[in-house]
């Protein structure tokens, strides 16, 4: 009896160990910069943490180093390197460079600090890699109020299509992350040009992406201001050639509906299933297990509470859905928040304080954790949405963070809980971050993915909604409403994901926008959405079937 | 005179430590300069400001104020317009 209870042990403890000796992939180091005692000294561990989830969909076990504590020889125990040059002119370790020299395994060099190698005479780079670097470029000359646009290497060719670098110029400010290193081929026998770029306003084209052997250099740190058609996706595609991954998925496409819950319009679901029914389209239903409006804002200041054993409508809808394709991934447990520690002060966070409105795990008001912020009580709040679904006799097969943002001990609790995720997420340098501090503050970063990543910075499998939803500008009737984005533009994204080796194709749809005082064309937009994305050659596919 | 000569030595071992100090600087190659603009651009890791802000925007729906959850409008009943499920519904 006592060595069955020992074996019994012995295989829990196997089973918790699992996870880490589990992945398959290619190891990889990533060193990023980390100068002590700057304003900045975490902004390298957030892009650290962008490229390590990436490296999530290659199953890659990842180490993140600050490069300064990089140890001679270290590049060697992994398959591939990244050192992202984040911070200009921070110190590499001789040792470091030193080792790329003479290193067989993969390196990749992104942006700055290059010329601490390439302008060294010691490390002969130029006759050793045939590319020299001659310098930094970025914007084309000092913005201002008659010249707000001066331009830089903002259109990078991937596939044959142009993936943008964002700008936005406002007051003054300029948001953006234009500088590059610019370097020439000079030995064609050793060093390629993979990716170009290009500065529209000069004329100018220069190597974006440069290979020589088994050293890479990316010009750019492709980590910030990233969107659907940003250049973002070209390093997700190239990290299959970096990291010697030679198979990938065929394109597959995701149709889900947000924010479903007691409130649901059934007619408006019976419609959009019967649709994606005839065309045998799978899909999912982002669903509210429990429907809370404290505050009465949608029924006059009454107070409301829908749980799922009354939530006839949304039973109704469900059943008809999952009877014809549809499956159920849990959307919050109320996809709201009620501050029960200081006297309901948040319970707006930030709109109405209603389901469906507002953040659930995530203090926007403050930009904090909220006040309750604990792995135990998200597990509670999982668990109870759980049990509400479970009362209906619902199963979610995926987890979504109501406004894709919660905290890091929320989602740490989600990769507990939930098998899948299904979402983009907000990650933190910081389990309680500390974004106004002087000196090493922390960072928030929102992070898109194309295609499925199989365990995340925080150890959630995230399946990808990279091409965001259709928008209408009803600000008559929401004054936060107030923008267009059409099916068009999503079946563009649906473009620029595809040059993603096994990338996904992966939406979302509100039914309201089929009610009609409204005054939307949301189901003839959203047929056209789907025709468009199923014109790409995506196949259709749901959370519940992916590995 | 015995101060004067540590004074005299504190003052060489200043200058051979600036000496050997300026040397080692001089090791380090000098960095390209920083483009025209960089002191007016800020630099955010992750997604644009329009895409953090798909994140929460016209996620409201005000057409469900005082929303009966009840009553089934794909079903026609009186009192009830309804749907027959192929297009919008009809709002009262």
């Amino acid at each position: 009896m006592k060595t069955l209870k020992r074996l019994v042990a012995l295989l829990f403890v196997l089973c918790m160990a699992l996870p880490a000796w589990a992945q398959s992939g290619p190891r990889a180091l990533i060193l990023y910069d980390a100068p002590p005692g700057q304003t900045f000294t975490k902004l390298g561990f957030a892009y650290a943490i962008m490229l390590r989830n990436l490296l999530g969909h290659f199953d890659s076990q990842v180490d993140m180093v600050p490069v300064q504590n990089y140890t001679a020889g270290q590049v060697n125990n992994y398959a591939a390197t990244f050192y992202l040059g984040s911070y200009y002119d921070n110190q590499v370790p001789a040792a470091f460079m030193s080792d790329v020299t003479t290193t067989t395994k993969t390196v990749v060099w992104f942006k700055y600090n290059l010329w601490q190698m390439a302008w060294d005479s010691q490390y002969n780079f130029q006759s050793r890699f045939g590319f020299a670097f001659s310098g930094l470029r970025g914007l084309n000359a000092t913005p201002s109020a008659s010249n707000q646009t001066p331009g830089f290497f903002d259109t990078i060719t991937y596939k044959s299509l142009p993936f943008v670098k964002y700008y936005d110029y406002n007051g003054g400010a300029v948001a953006a992350d234009p500088d590059v290193g610019i370097v020439s081929v000079t030995d064609t026998t050793k060093a390629t040009t993979l990716v170009p770029m290009s500065n529209p306003t000069t004329g100018e084209a220069a190597p974006y992406v440069v290979r020589s052997g088994n050293f890479w250099y990316v010009a750019d740190l492709p980590f910030s201001y990233i969107g659907p058609r940003d250049r973002y996706l070209v390093l997700c595609d190239l990290l299959y050639d970096m990291l010697g991954v030679t198979t990938w998925e065929t394109p597959k496409a995701m149709v889900r509906l947000e924010d479903v819950g007691a409130m649901v319009t059934v007619s408006s679901m019976k419609t959009l299933t019967n649709y994606l029914y005839q065309r045998r389209i799978p899909f999912s239903i982002a669903t509210i297990p429990y429907y809370a409006d404290p505050l009465g804002v949608y029924n006059g200041n009454v107070p409301q509470f829908v749980p799922m054993s009354q939530a006839t409508n949304l039973k109704t809808s469900l059943n008809y859905a999952l009877a014809r394709g549809g499956e159920v991934v849990m959307h919050g447990y109320t996809h709201q928040y009620t501050d029960t520690i200081h006297n309901n002060l948040y319970t707006r966070n930030k709109y109405t304080g209603v389901s469906g409105d507002d953040y659930e795990f995530w203090n926007i008001v403050t930009n904090t954790p909220v006040a309750e912020d604990s792995l135990a009580w998200a597990l509670g709040r999982y668990n109870a949405g759980l049990q509400e679904l479970a009362s209906g006799g619902y199963t979610p097969t995926a987890w979504e963070t109501p406004h894709y943002q919660g905290s890091a001990l929320a989602s740490k609790a989600a990769a507990q809980t939930f098998a899948k995720t299904y979402q983009r997420v907000v990650y933190y340098t910081a389990d309680t971050p500390n974004f106004n501090a002087a000196v090493e503050k922390d960072f928030a970063v929102g992070q898109i993915f194309p295609y499925p990543i199989k365990t995340d910075y925080y150890g959630q499998r995230v399946l990808p909604e990279s091409l965001g939803n259709i928008e209408y500008d009803i600000s008559a009737i929401d004054p936060t409403s107030n923008y267009n984005y059409t099916w068009q533009t999503i079946v563009t994204n649906a473009q620029y994901v595809k040059t993603v080796r096994g990338g996904y194709a992966s939406f979302f749809f509100h039914p309201f926008w089929l009610e009609s005082d409204l005054g939307v064309p949301g189901l003839a937009d959203f047929k056209s959405l789907i025709q468009g994305v199923n014109n790409l050659g995506f196949t259709w596919t749901v959370p519940s079937r992916i590995n | 005179m015995k101060a004067n000569k540590h004074l005299l030595r504190a003052g060489v071992s200043a200058a051979v430590l600036l000496l050997w100090g300026f040397s080692a600087q001089a090791g380090k190659v000098t960095p390209p300069p920083l483009p025209p603009g960089s002191q007016m651009v800020t630099v955010e890791a992750g997604m644009t400001p329009a895409e953090e802000k798909r994140n929460e925007r016209a996620h409201k729906n005000k057409s469900r104020y005082k929303k009966n959850y009840l009553v089934d409008d794909s079903v026609s009943s009186p009192g009830n317009s309804g749907s027959n499920g192929n297009g919008n519904a009809k709002k009262n």
